[in-house]
């Protein structure tokens, strides 16, 4: 079975342990509990009979990505950069900090995800897609699953295909 | 941590007890001096099945030039020691083989203070956020 590095990155507060804790646990909690150390976990999906095992790791969230040590990227086979959809300023830097993390590590997969879909309601979702820097990959919600599965799914595959 | 929380403490974070972990190229372990946990059920066995942080690393490790020394924050992946740690690989020289070493400190003394003090800083910033 082949084993990927995979790490779940942003701003802080965006919900990068609360889509850890729905990939992992299937658990999610309202209450916010900054992450102070790298916590890793592993889960293994498997895509038509294929076995991946994910090394899922969850960070300290930072406004912009070169406070964080680039020896934490190093070795991820892909990277999840997670934004609050409901806080436009976690997604305002995304730009520069997806240039910077395709420096230290070009040949990882990057996945830009809005997480906390539930909050924003339907008819405001395409004035929220016209003012992003970069496009999200997809839209989650760490509270009620929404397109968690189906983001580490994807993943999984392309993690395969690339192999 | 947050970088400037890091900068804050990092004197504290450098004390506290170590214990040296020294594993082959093939992630087996090979000799630990058991300052915090005792490993001998884990002898010459893989260290994955101590830590699965390791073991997502474990190809960077291999790699990393002599002089290099990795350093990370962990909130414990091992079962039998709790808290926060410092974890820092170097390559090294045992018993004629290349090894890599690796040291885990428990710096879990600063952790409650290091979380009341982001989780104050974050969350008075995402209020701020949400405001404006
Ligand atoms: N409504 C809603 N709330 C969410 C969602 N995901 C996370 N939250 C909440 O947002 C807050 C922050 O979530 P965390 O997962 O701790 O955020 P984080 O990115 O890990 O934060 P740091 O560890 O400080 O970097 C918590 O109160 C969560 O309950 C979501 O999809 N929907
Ligand atoms: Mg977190």
């Amino acid at each position: 079975m082949i084993s990927k590095k995979v790490i779940l990155t942003g701003s802080f507060g965006v919900g990068k342990t609360s889509l850890f804790n729905q990939f992992i646990f299937k658990t999610f909690s309202d209450k916010y509990l900054t992450t102070i150390g790298v916590k890793v976990n592993k889960r293994v999906v498997t895509i038509d009979d294929q076995e991946v095992s994910i090394l899922l790791w969850d960070i300290a969230g930072e406004i912009s990505q070169d406070k964080v040590p680039n020896s934490y990227f190093l070795g991820a086979s892909a990277i999840i950069y997670v934004v609050d959809l409901n806080r436009p300023i976690t997604f305002q830097n995304a730009k520069t900090d997806l240039d910077h993390l395709k420096k230290i590590i070009p040949d990882s997969l990057i996945k830009v995800v809005g997480n906390k879909i539930d909050l924003i309601e339907e008819d405001k979702i395409e004035d929220l897609k016209s003012i992003m820097p970069v496009p999200c990959d997809i839209f989650t919600s760490a509270k009620n699953g929404i397109n968690v599965e189906d983001l580490f799914s994807q993943l999984a595959s392309e993690l395969l295909a690339n192999n | 941590m947050r970088s400037f929380i890091k900068d804050k403490f990092i004197d504290s974070l450098h004390n506290g007890m170590q214990q040296l972990l020294i594993i082959d190229n093939n992630g087996k372990l090979l000799h630990s001096d058991d300052t915090l946990f005792k490993t001998v059920t884990y002898k010459d066995k893989s260290v994955f099945e101590i830590s699965v942080f390791v073991e997502s690393i474990f190809a960077l490790l291999k790699n990393i030039e002599p002089k290099e020394i990795y350093e990370y924050e962990i909130e414990s992946d091992i079962p039998f020691i709790k808290g926060l740690h410092t974890y820092t690989f170097q390559k090294s020289k045992y018993e004629n083989q290349e090894v890599i070493f690796w040291k885990i400190r428990d710096i879990s003394h600063s952790l409650e203070e290091i979380k009341v003090y982001q989780q104050k800083y974050n969350e008075a910033e995402i209020e701020r956020h949400l405001n404006s």
